[in-house]
């Protein structure tokens, strides 16, 4: 099993990527102005690719920080 | 398009080729893409009734491998597509929509109600038009393709097509979040399609050639070494292949490689199971010297452009070699994963076509003629004789609104005999062929060689019996026949038989000077960089001093 940390740096990697601009892994849709509704799609669509998970869509809405979405990918581990 | 590719550019362009053409890209990856190159900025808008946001972004990546930088214009979402309150025009237009939303409104009147959109829109704006609809069946989107003719300059995308291809194109969890049904694969699977085939295709004309060089690239194996054993994959074997259904849609293919001639010609002898013969190769340049200058002398052969070509080569050596003195030429890297290199041949930018015409599956039989046509010009006692014995054929069509894609593409891809260099567009040749004070000519030839088809466009207009003439081009493929003058007399006599002068308008371009050279010639004016001369249409050669057939279709308006 992955360690949560190093999985929250994984997953603030992967939401920087997409956004184009450093982000902690304590960054959320609240702390990054960037994070906006189109992008969290793009951020939800790597995410579903990167860790092979299938969200339904109240997933889709509620995972909108970097540590809600590590925890969702180490469920999925 | 622009793909200059510098010594520099050519390692990273291949980086982006393993990402870009991978067999499933990831939004990630293209993500990281940031192109080093100049791209050719073109801002296109986009009216739709679902989103396409997550399409485009996507799509940068595609895009700027084949040189453009996109900027994006939206319109509101609107089931209706009113077209309300545009703005400045762009350079391109796209309808994005998914007729989910009608379709049990419209029924099976949504094709016709569609195309009356882009009729609606084609009044509000002269760019060309890109429309992608999602939700048609197949047949529905055939029989909207049927249609669309009636629009200058609007292309349907093949999507039912391209999503037949994808096990899952819709994805309902996505409805209320993204805007749209399609699912990530769909959005990346369109972003390609759009990036790579449907806007290079709408905004610059096609390659025209495909080069190959032979060892690692063509087969397995070095030819010097291995002899006729070198291998053919089942990748080579798809590679061959997907090359010949190019030049059966029209491009030419060349060889340049470093071996002896008699090697290659002997290895393709041997080769049954080749699925390209030499033959179906129109330039073959086998020899140790650079490949650059291979390819120029191919150039020549095939009289084209280099920016016309890509060349496809399993040495990076080599390739830097190409890059450095010709960096107008496409470079696609023959990698050690055949397949990878069908996909980046299958999606380069420009090898793609809206549609095959007859002008270009006889592009390659005309080619040929041309030696032979030559030998007969060197034996022939005089130029009456030459004619006679070739038997040339002219066919001209007074405004032929049937030709109006032809049309367009001799203004946009002639480049040696093109006067005014005007590069109209289809909105723009349509107006040609419809205006009372416009008009329209083509001109076709053929002789007992082959059938060259529309070779000639003249567009210009008439006043008070005055003959302006406002573009005047001929492909490569008609000259060399010494039938400039001819042509351009005849077209004149039938469109105007009473007139007795034309004028025609000329700007200098860097290719345009046999064309230059023809009209300086025929009016005994020097030129200026740019200006309009007068052509006393009774000092050009006349039908009946020649041993030639000369078909008139009067008036094709309708």
């Amino acid at each position: 099993m992955k360690d949560p940390k190093n999985l929250e740096i994984e997953v603030a990697k992967l939401v920087s990527e997409i956004l184009d601009e450093p982000i902690s892994p304590e960054a959320s849709r609240l702390t990054v102005a960037g994070w906006d509704s189109l992008k969290h799609m793009e951020i939800i669509f790597a995410f579903e690719e990167a860790y092979g998970v299938r969200l339904d869509e109240a997933e889709m809405a509620a995972l909108s920080s970097v540590k809600g979405l590590a925890k969702r990918a180490m469920k999925q581990a | 398009m622009t793909h200059k590719v510098t010594s520099q550019g050519f390692f990273e362009r291949c980086a982006w080729a393993e990402c870009l053409f991978a067999p499933h890209p990831t939004r990630r990856a293209l993500f990281g893409l940031k192109p080093a190159w100049a791209c050719r900025e073109v801002t296109v808008r986009v009216h739709r009734n679902h989103s396409f946001e997550h399409v485009i972004s996507a799509a940068g990546a595609w895009a700027a491998y084949a040189g453009i930088r996109m900027s994006w214009a939206d319109a509101p979402y609107d089931d209706a597509l009113s077209m309300q309150g545009l703005g400045e025009q762009p350079d391109l237009e796209v309808i994005w929509y998914d007729v989910e939303a009608v379709q049990s409104a419209l029924g099976e009147e949504v094709t016709g109600w569609l195309l009356s959109r882009a009729q609606a829109l084609r009044k509000l704006s002269n760019v060309p038009i890109l429309m992608v609809v999602l939700g048609l069946e197949e047949t529905a989107e055939q029989l909207l393709h049927k249609q669309i003719g009636v629009v200058p300059g609007l292309r349907l995308a093949p999507t039912a097509q391209v999503l037949a291809g994808i096990a899952n194109p819709f994805d309902d969890r996505l409805r209320g979040m993204s805007g749209s049904r399609l699912s990530e694969t769909a959005n990346l699977m369109l972003a390609k399609h759009i990036a790579c085939r449907w806007l290079p295709a709408m905004l610059a004309p096609r390659l025209k050639a495909v080069i190959v060089d032979l060892d690692q690239t063509l087969y397995e194996g070095v030819l010097g070494e291995d002899g006729f054993q070198v291998r053919l994959s089942a990748g080579h074997a798809a590679l061959q292949s997907a090359l010949k259904s190019l030049m059966a849609s029209g491009l030419f293919l060349g060889v340049v490689s470093k071996n002896t001639r008699e090697d290659v010609e002997a290895l393709f002898a041997a080769r049954a199971d080749f699925p390209l013969k030499l033959g179906d190769f129109s330039a073959v340049e086998i020899g140790w010297g650079s490949k650059s200058d291979a390819i120029r002398r191919a150039c020549v052969q095939l009289r084209i452009d280099p920016s016309a070509i890509v060349f496809i080569d399993d040495n990076p050596g080599e390739m830097l070699e190409v890059a450095a003195h010709l960096p107008e030429v496409g470079l696609i890297h023959a990698a050690q994963d055949v397949e990878q290199t069908c996909r980046n041949l299958d999606f380069f930018p420009g090898i793609w076509t809206w549609g095959v015409s007859h002008a270009d599956m006889i592009r390659v039989a005309d080619l040929n003629a041309v030696i032979q046509r030559r030998n007969i010009g060197l034996q022939a006692a005089d130029k009456t004789a030459y004619l006679r014995e070739l038997a040339p054929e002219l066919e001209i069509w007074i405004r032929p609104v049937a030709l109006r894609d032809r049309l367009h593409e001799l203004s946009n891809k002639t480049n040696q005999f093109n006067l005014s260099l005007s590069r109209l567009d289809e909105v723009t040749v349509d107006a040609y062929l419809q205006h009372p004070d416009k008009f329209a000519v083509a001109v076709g030839l053929s002789d007992r060689l082959t059938d060259s088809g529309v070779v000639a466009a003249m567009f210009g207009s008439i006043k008070d019996g005055e003959i302006t003439v406002e573009e005047w081009v001929i492909s490569c493929r008609a000259l060399g026949r010494e039938l400039e003058g001819l042509i351009a007399a005849s077209a004149l006599r039938a469109l105007a038989p009473d007139t007795k002068k034309a004028t025609f308008r000329y700007k200098s371009g860097p290719r345009n000077s046999p064309g230059l050279d023809w009209l300086a010639k025929s009016s005994g004016c020097a030129l200026e960089h740019e200006g309009s001369v007068s052509i006393t249409i009774s000092t050009l050669p006349a039908i009946a001093d020649l041993p030639i057939n000369l078909t008139i279709h009067p008036n094709e308006r309708s």
